[in-house]
């Protein structure tokens, strides 16, 4: 702030009065933390402000700062291997040639541990790539196939699980990683305390137990096992996906309307899923035999 | 509306603004619908003081210190002030009317150490649009063209309002003193 000008005594004595009736009266605001867990800012204000001050921002930043420096160092790195590259071949054309062999030979070296499948891989991709002029991750690749058979397996099968039917409906397969409860300082955890036949819901509470605030989106995907995989169940009502901001130290919970599903509330194992910060995060649970009685009746 | 970032040069400001909107928002926001009493006429001045701080983000040196809390508390008041007054258009429209500068501006002669208390007390019982202008000009040290930036209006209208504002809390005073007086 800028230098105070010359206040009469009179001035100087209001200033102070002014001060202190501020800090009296702000003194009655309940800190920052405690009104955003009362309140929640309107999708209007939020939209608004996060994209004045988020993402635009950002692109701005990228765009001002890292793009045209990532472009000059592109640009350079291409003319440089070009010009490297025809000085190379132009003035040392039996060396060219004698690098060829050698990435051979190191081929035939690193494919002798190989299983079979993945050694006639190999070769097939070696092949490929020798013929392309590009003689160097092949190996790495075979490698990479070899370990992990049963996706390879999966995918010769046509890999992910097929749509199925469902209480008289198609359900697609979900995702089928595992997705975790808790995630860098965020968990989740599926809460229903009271589990009312007439209007059935699930809460899933997100607790952010970090530091920083995360960015949640306020849509979660109710997901069932059926004998393979998981399932996304389709939802009669679709909701426009937003996204919240949920502070350090605070929880929200996530409403799920069950009568928005079709559901055959017997089955063992259902998740729910939602997204934090991008990644994927979800908690897994049963209905209890109870209500699943009362529910499918 | 929003282009709150486009107003600010270069990347520190915009860095400062970022960390006030973070800090400050709720507490903002609180602020004015304590004053409006509705959440979505609160949510719009807060976004019209934060439309005002890009003007005048020089103002605030440390994002964390209680100096800009309460420029800030000051800022978002007289927002809701400026709401207020676009809604009840009669109540302006008779303060246009009236003059400012009738009477004879003795407020100097009141402002002693001995009528503190009753000072503290008048001022906490002062219309926002007053005490704003009195915190914006003693608090702040604005020019008058600067607070004319943010309430919207004409620097000759700062004034008026300024002597408008002199007058009532002479008045107050006055008043609190017989009231100190009769007890």
């Amino acid at each position: 702030m800028k230098k105070p000008e010359k206040l009469t005594r009179g001035e100087e004595l209001l200033a102070q009065a002014l001060e202190e009736c501020l800090d009296e009266d702000l003194s009655f605001v309940p800190p920052e933390r405690e009104i955003a867990r009362t309140h929640r800012f309107s999708e209007r204000f939020a939209e608004s402000m996060d994209r004045f001050l988020g993402k635009e921002v950002r692109e701005k930043e990228i765009r001002r700062h890292f793009m045209p420096r990532y472009g000059y160092l592109a640009a350079c790195m291409l003319v440089f291997c070009v010009c490297g590259g025809l000085f190379l071949g132009v003035l040392y054309p039996e060396w060219s040639r004698t690098g060829s062999t050698a990435d051979e030979t190191q081929t035939e070296e690193s494919t002798a541990d190989m299983p079979e499948e993945a050694v006639e891989d190999a070769a097939a991709s070696a092949e490929g790539a020798v013929s392309g002029g590009v003689s160097e991750d092949y190996g790495v690749t075979a490698q990479s196939e070899a370990a992990e058979p049963e996706e390879a397996a999966a995918a010769a099968d046509g890999g992910t699980p097929a749509a199925k039917e469902y209480c008289g409906q198609t359900v697609y397969p979900a995702d089928q990683q595992e997705v975790p409860e808790t995630l860098g300082g965020v968990t989740v955890k599926v809460n229903s305390p009271v589990q009312d036949e007439e209007t059935p819901v699930l809460y899933l509470t997100i607790g952010n137990t970090g530091e920083d605030t995360v960015e949640y989106e306020d849509r979660c995907a109710l997901e069932v096992w059926l004998d393979d995989g998981w399932y996304a169940l389709p939802v009669y009502e679709e909701k426009e996906i937003r996204t919240g901001e949920l502070e350090a130290g605070m929880a929200v919970d996530e409403i799920v309307d069950l009568s928005s599903y079709e559901i055959d509330y017997s089955a063992q194992r259902f998740r729910l899923v939602t997204r934090v910060n991008g990644d994927k995060i979800g908690a897994e649970f049963t209905f209890s035999e109870e209500f699943s009685e009362s529910m499918n009746s | 509306m929003f282009l709150f970032l486009a107003l600010l040069d270069s990347p520190g400001e915009q860095e400062k603004f970022r960390e006030i909107y973070e800090h400050y928002r709720h507490f903002m926001w609180y602020l004015a619908n304590q004053r409006l009493q509705d959440e979505h006429l609160a949510e719009d001045a807060v976004q019209e003081a934060f439309l005002a701080l890009t003007r005048h983000l020089d103002k605030v040196e440390d994002v964390y210190s209680p100096r800009t809390k309460r420029f800030l508390s000051t800022i978002v008041r007289s927002k809701a002030v400026d709401i207020l007054r676009k809604r009840e258009p009669e109540q302006e429209f008779e303060d246009c009317m009236e003059d400012g500068r009738g009477g004879t501006d003795i407020l100097e002669q009141y402002l002693r150490k001995e009528q503190y208390n009753q000072l503290v007390s008048c001022i906490l019982e002062l219309d926002d649009r007053y005490r704003t202008v009195f915190e914006y000009k003693y608090l702040y040290q604005m020019t008058d063209a600067e607070i004319g930036d943010i309430l919207g209006i004409s620097a000759k209208n700062v004034n008026v309002r300024y002597f408008r504002a002199r007058k009532k809390l002479q008045e107050m005073i006055r008043k609190e003193g017989g009231r100190y007086e009769k007890a």
